[in-house]
C-alpha cells in the first residue's frame, strides 16, 4: 500500500486568500434571468403601455371604448357560458374516465390511455374542421343520418353549444391526466377502512374519495377553464360563422379592423389576461396545498370490481373513443379524399388524392411546412437550453432568486397566445430591432409561449438527479461548468429531449400567436390551414389535417416512449 | 491536519419571506482538531449539524463565521474573507448515497476525478490508468472495471465510492455516513474493512455517523454533537465510560440514569443517595453535599442475583428490586428490575434467567457507578 506515501502536493505556498469567484456560474445565471425576464416582461409592459398611451400621453380612452361597447355585455355572457359549459364537459368526462381507469377493473384499459394521448396529435386546426364535417347543420354527417332516420337535424356545431362540446371533449384528456395522477396518489386504504366500517360504495365515493381529490379537481377545473378562455381555434372557426363572439375572438375581430384600435384591443386583452391570471394563480395555490396531502409512500391502488356495471362502463368507453377520436379522424380522412365534399355513403366513387398532391405542390404550403419545421426545431432547442439553466436555478442554486425565476418562467402560461402576439406586435412595431415580419418574431413568440412547458420538463428531470452526484463532482475538482456539462446535463438529458419533442409537437399546432405575427412568406402550418378554412376549401383543410395528424402521431409516439420512461406528466 | 475554529453555519429559513431572524443556526461555534492519521468522528442524532459541519469542510456549505484550515492551507475564514471553492480544495469524500455517477463505468467513475485536475497537474493517460488499476485492486473492484457503475451491488458501490475518493490521494478523507445504506451484516464487515484501509494507508479522515456502535468501533477520537454544538470530545473509551452529560450518557450505549443526591465526598470517591439506596462511586465531583446529579449505570455492569432472605439487609451498592420483565437476546439476557419507583435494565450472561415477580438484588462496583451532572 503506497497510496499515501506519494509526496504531498502543492503544500508550500498557500494560495492567496480570496472570495468565491464570479465565473461561468454567475454569468449563466444572470444571463438566463435576463433573457427570461426580457421575453416575458417586455411584451406585457408594452401591452400595458399600448393600452394606456396615445400621442398625448396616458389615457383611459381605450378602456372606455373597449368596455363601454354596447355589445360587450353579450360577449362576456357568451364567454362565461362557453367557458363554463366546455369546462363542465371536460371535467365530467375526464374525471369519470380517470376514476374508471385508475380505480376500477374497467375493460379496454389500453384504450383509455390511447384516448388520452391521441388528441395531443390532433391539433385544433384539424379537430375543429372534423367536427364541422360531423355536425354542421347543412353538411354534417350526424344531421344527415338523423334526417334520414328520424327526419330531424338536431346537431349544430356552430354557436355556443357546439363550441362548448368541441372545446370540452378536446380538453378532456388534460383532465384525465391530472385526475389520474390524483386518484393514483390517494391511499386506497382510506377507502378500505371506510368499507370495513360498513359504508356502501356510493357513500365512500361521495364522502371519502371525492373529498380526497377535491383540490386536484378544483385545480384541473381552473386549468381547463383558463384553457377554454384562451384557446383561439374553436371560437374562431365555430363562433364567427354565426357571429358569436367570445373575448378571444372579439380581440381577434378588433385586430382585423382598419384602422386598428390598439388601445381598445390592448385594454380588452388586459382584461382577459387578468381573469386568466386569477384562474392560474388560484389553481397553482390549490394544487400546492394538495401536494402536501399526498405522501411519498408507495402503494398499489386497489381496483374496485365493477361486477355487472363492467359491461356498461366498457360500452361507454368505446362510445367515448368513437366520438372523440375515431369519428373525427375517419371523417377527416374521408373528406381529404374528395375533390368536393359530399355526405358519406358506401360508395368510393370519386375518391382521389388530388387534395394531397395539391397541398404538397402548393408553394405557400411548402413554405409553411418549412417555416413550421424551422420554428419547431428552433423553439425546441432554444427553450430547452433556457429551461436547462432555469431549471438549475430553480431546483439547485438555493438562490433567493429561485422562486422569482420560477414564477417568471411560468408566467407565459397565463398569457393567451393571441394576447402574446399582440404584445409582441406592440414591441417590435416600435422597436428598432428589425424582426417584425420575419421568422424571428415568430421564434420569439414560440420560445416565450412554450418556455413554461420546457421548464416543467427540465425541473422534473433535474429533481430526479440526486444533488450528491453534483456535490461529489465538485468535491473532486469539477468546476460549475464542468459539473453541468459532464454530470447534470447528461443525467437530465432524457427529460430535456422529451421536453424538446413536446415543444416540437406544440409548435406545429400553434395558431393563436402566429395569426397576428405572420406576414406573406412567414406563414406556418396552422396559419395555412386557417387560411384554407377561411377560403372555404374544406377538403384541402382535411388533407392538410390528415398529414399534420400523421406527422404529429409519429412525434407523440416518440414522446410517449421517452417520457414514459421518465414518469413525466404529459399535460 | 484539519483545524476547525468557532465554525458557525446559518440556514436562511422560512422560504420566500425569509428574514434574518428566521435563520436557523445549524452549527453553533464548533471547534476541533484532527491529527494526521486519525479517524475523527462526528457523532450525533439527525439534525445535530454533523453533516453540515462536514460539508462545510468540503466547501459545499457556506459558513457564516469561524475558520477552517486543512494542512497549512486556510480554506475558510470569515475574518480574513477567505473561501476557497469546493473544487479547489481537492479532498476525498464518500457520500451517504455513494453518489456514483450512473452514466459512467466503474473505471470511469474512478478516473474522472484525476481527469479534472488542472492542466499542469494532470497526470498522463498512462499514469491515470495505473492509479485507477491500483486503487481498484485495493478495493477489490478490479474485476468490475468495465461494468456500468449501476450494475454493482450495494457493498461494491460503497467500495467504488471509497476508491474514487482515494484515487486522488487526498490529504483528508471525508466520510458522510458511508455505511448507513448497507444491511446490518455487510455494514459490520465494511466497518472493519474501512478501518483497515484507513490504518494501512495512513489516511486522515473525518467520519460522520449517527450510529454509536460504528463510532466506538472505528474512531480515534469522537466528538458528540447535539443542537449544533460539540457536547463532548474524547476517545471512544472516554466517551463511553465517562459521559459528561445526560445527553451523552443516553445517546451512547444504553444507560440507566437515576436521579441522585450527593451524600458525602471522600478522597477515594463520592457517595450518593439514589432513592433508598446508597451508592459509592469512584468518581470525584466538586459538588457540595445535597447537590442533585445523575447516576449512570450501564446494564452490562450490573450483576443480578435472586434475593437471599438469609443475607443481611441491602448494603452499599446493592439495590433491592423485583423483576418485571425478562428477554432472551441470544448473546445475553436482559432483565428489567423495578427498584423503588424506577426501572433498571440489567444485562447478564444468557445462562442467568430469573422469572418475573421474583425479588432480586442488583449489585454494582464503585468504579462502574458514573456520576453525571444534571442537564
Amino acid at each position: 500500500m503506497t497510496l499515501a506515501t506519494a509526496p504531498p502536493r502543492d503544500r508550500a505556498p498557500s494560495p492567496a486568500p480570496r472570495r468565491r469567484r464570479a465565473g461561468a456560474r454567475t454569468f449563466v445565471g444572470v444571463g438566463t434571468v435576463a433573457v427570461v425576464g426580457y421575453l416575458v416582461l417586455v411584451p406585457l409592459a408594452y401591452l400595458v403601455w399600448g393600452a394606456l398611451s396615445d400621442e398625448r400621453g396616458i389615457t383611459f380612452a381605450g378602456f372606455r371604448r373597449a368596455y363601454a361597447d354596447s355589445q360587450l355585455g353579450g360577449v362576456v355572457g357568451d364567454t362565461a357560458l362557453y367557458v363554463a359549459g366546455s369546462t363542465l364537459v371536460a371535467v365530467a368526462c375526464g374525471t369519470l374516465m380517470a376514476y374508471a381507469h385508475v380505480r376500477t377493473d374497467a375493460p379496454f384499459r389500453r384504450l383509455f390511455f390511447l384516448s388520452s394521448i391521441i388528441p395531443l396529435a390532433l391539433p385544433s386546426v384539424a379537430y375543429v374542421p372534423a367536427w364541422i364535417f360531423l355536425a354542421s347543420p347543412d353538411i354534417g354527417l350526424l344531421n344527415r343520418m338523423s334526417d334520414a332516420v328520424l327526419g330531424v337535424t338536431p346537431f349544430n356545431v356552430y354557436g355556443v353549444g357546439g363550441m362548448m362540446f368541441v372545446q370540452g371533449i378536446h380538453s378532456t384528456p388534460l383532465v384525465f391526466l391530472l385526475m389520474s395522477a390524483a386518484f393514483r396518489s390517494t391511499d386506497a386504504s382510506l377507502e378500505e377502512s371506510a368499507q370495513t366500517c360498513g359504508l356502501g360504495r356510493a357513500v365512500i365515493l361521495r364522502r371519502i374519495t371525492l373529498p380526497l381529490v377535491r383540490p386536484a379537481l378544483a385545480a384541473a377545473t381552473l386549468i381547463v377553464a383558463v384553457q377554454s378562455l384562451e384557446s383561439f381555434e374553436v371560437p374562431a372557426m365555430l363562433g364567427l360563422h354565426d357571429g358569436v363572439y367570445v373575448l378571444i375572438s372579439k380581440i381577434y375581430f378588433l385586430m382585423q379592423q382598419y384602422p386598428i384600435d390598439y388601445q381598445a384591443t390592448g385594454a380588452l386583452s388586459l382584461g382577459l389576461l387578468a381573469v386568466a391570471t386569477v384562474g392560474v394563480v388560484l389553481s397553482r395555490r390549490i394544487s400546492r396545498g394538495a401536494a402536501q396531502t399526498v405522501t411519498g409512500k408507495a402503494f398499489r391502488p386497489r381496483r374496485i370490481r365493477l361486477g355487472r356495471m363492467r359491461g356498461a362502463v366498457g360500452a361507454l368507453t368505446l362510445a367515448y373513443f368513437a366520438v372523440a377520436v375515431l369519428a373525427p379522424v375517419a371523417i377527416l380522412v374521408y373528406a381529404s379524399l374528395l375533390k368536393t365534399y359530399r355526405t358519406p355513403s358506401l360508395s368510393t366513387a370519386g375518391f382521389t388524392l388530388d387534395n394531397f398532391s395539391a397541398v404538397l405542390s402548393s408553394g405557400t404550403t411548402l413554405t409553411a411546412v418549412r417555416n413550421s419545421t424551422v420554428l419547431g426545431l428552433g423553439a425546441a432547442v432554444v427553450v430547452m437550453a433556457l429551461s436547462a439553466f432555469t431549471g438549475w436555478i430553480v431546483v439547485r442554486s438555493r438562490s433567493r432568486a429561485a422562486t422569482a425565476v420560477d414564477a417568471l418562467a411560468f408566467t407565459p402560461l397565463v398569457i393567451p397566445g393571441l394576447v402574446l402576439g399582440l404584445g409582441l406586435a406592440f414591441v417590435y412595431l416600435r422597436s428598432p430591432i428589425p424582426v417584425y415580419g420575419t421568422l424571428w418574431i415568430l421564434l420569439i413568440a414560440y420560445v416565450t409561449r412554450f418556455l413554461p412547458y420546457g421548464v416543467r420538463y427540465a425541473n422534473t428531470a433535474m429533481q430526479q438527479v440526486s444533488a450528491e452526484l453534483e456535490d461529489s463532482a465538485v468535491v473532486f475538482g469539477a468546476s460549475w461548468w464542468t459539473t453541468m456539462r459532464r454530470i447534470l446535463l447528461p443525467l437530465a438529458r432524457p427529460g430535456l429531449i422529451a421536453g424538446g419533442l413536446y415543444i416540437v409537437v406544440v409548435s406545429f399546432r400553434e395558431l393563436s400567436s402566429s395569426i397576428l405575427l405572420y406576414s406573406p412568406g412567414t406563414e406556418v402550418i396552422g396559419v395555412r390551414v386557417f387560411e384554407q378554412y377561411q377560403e372555404g376549401s374544406l377538403t384541402s383543410v382535411a388533407a392538410m389535417g390528415v398529414l399534420l395528424c400523421a406527422f404529429l402521431g409519429v412525434l407523440v409516439t416518440a414522446l410517449v416512449a421517452v417520457a414514459g420512461r421518465l414518469g413525466v406528466d404529459l399535460d | 491536519m484539519l483545524h476547525v475554529q468557532d465554525l458557525i453555519i446559518d440556514y436562511a429559513g422560512g422560504g420566500r419571506r425569509a428574514r434574518a431572524e428566521d435563520a436557523v443556526r445549524a452549527v453553533d461555534g464548533v471547534s476541533f482538531d484532527v491529527a494526521p492519521g486519525q479517524l475523527f468522528t462526528l457523532l450525533g442524532p439527525s439534525g445535530c449539524g454533523k453533516t453540515t459541519t462536514l460539508r462545510s469542510v468540503a466547501g459545499l456549505e457556506s459558513p457564516s463565521g469561524g475558520s477552517i484550515t486543512i494542512g497549512d492551507r486556510l480554506v475558510y475564514s470569515a475574518a480574513e474573507n477567505v473561501d476557497v471553492p469546493a473544487d479547489e480544495r481537492r479532498l476525498g469524500m464518500v457520500f451517504q448515497s455513494y453518489a456514483i455517477w450512473p452514466h459512467m463505468t466503474v473505471a470511469k467513475n474512478v478516473s474522472f476525478p484525476l481527469e479534472l485536475a488542472k492542466r499542469r497537474a494532470r497526470p498522463s493517460r498512462a499514469e491515470i490508468r495505473a492509479r485507477v488499476e491500483k486503487v481498484l485492486a485495493v478495493t477489490e473492484l478490479d474485476a468490475f472495471a468495465d461494468r456500468p457503475a449501476t450494475k454493482l451491488s450495494g457493498g461494491q458501490q460503497q467500495r467504488l465510492a471509497l476508491a474514487r475518493a482515494l484515487v486522488i490521494e487526498p490529504q483528508l478523507l471525508l466520510l458522510d455516513e458511508p455505511l448507513s445504506n448497507l444491511d446490518a451484516k455487510l455494514r459490520e464487515s465494511m466497518r472493519m474493512e474501512l478501518k483497515r484501509l484507513q490504518r494501512d494507508l495512513g489516511l486522515t479522515a473525518v467520519y460522520v455517523t449517527h450510529d454509536q456502535v460504528e463510532a466506538l468501533a472505528m474512531s480515534s477520537v469522537i466528538a458528540v454533537m447535539n443542537g449544533g454544538k460539540i457536547v463532548q470530545m474524547g476517545t471512544p473509551r472516554e466517551i463511553y465510560e465517562r459521559p459528561n452529560s445526560r445527553f451523552v450518557a443516553d445517546f451512547i450505549g444504553t444507560s440507566n440514569l437515576l436521579p441522585a443526591v450527593v451524600a458525602g465526598a471522600g478522597p477515594d470517591g463520592t457517595s450518593v443517595r439514589a432513592g433508598h439506596a446508597v451508592l459509592r462511586s469512584a468518581d470525584r465531583v466538586d459538588a457540595a453535599s445535597g447537590a442533585d446529579l445523575l447516576v449512570s449505570l450501564r446494564p452490562e455492569d450490573l450483576s443480578l442475583a435472586p434475593h437471599d432472605p438469609a443475607a443481611p439487609p441491602a448494603g452499599d451498592n446493592e439495590l433491592a428490586g423485583v423483576v418485571t420483565a425478562r428477554a432472551f437476546l441470544g448473546e445475553a439476557t436482559e432483565h428489567v428490575v423495578r427498584v423503588g419507583d424506577r426501572s433498571v435494565r440489567c444485562r447478564s450472561n444468557p445462562s442467568l434467567s430469573i422469572e418475573p415477580g421474583r425479588d432480586v438484588t442488583v449489585r454494582v462496583a464503585p468504579e462502574k457507578v458514573r456520576l453525571v451532572p444534571l442537564g
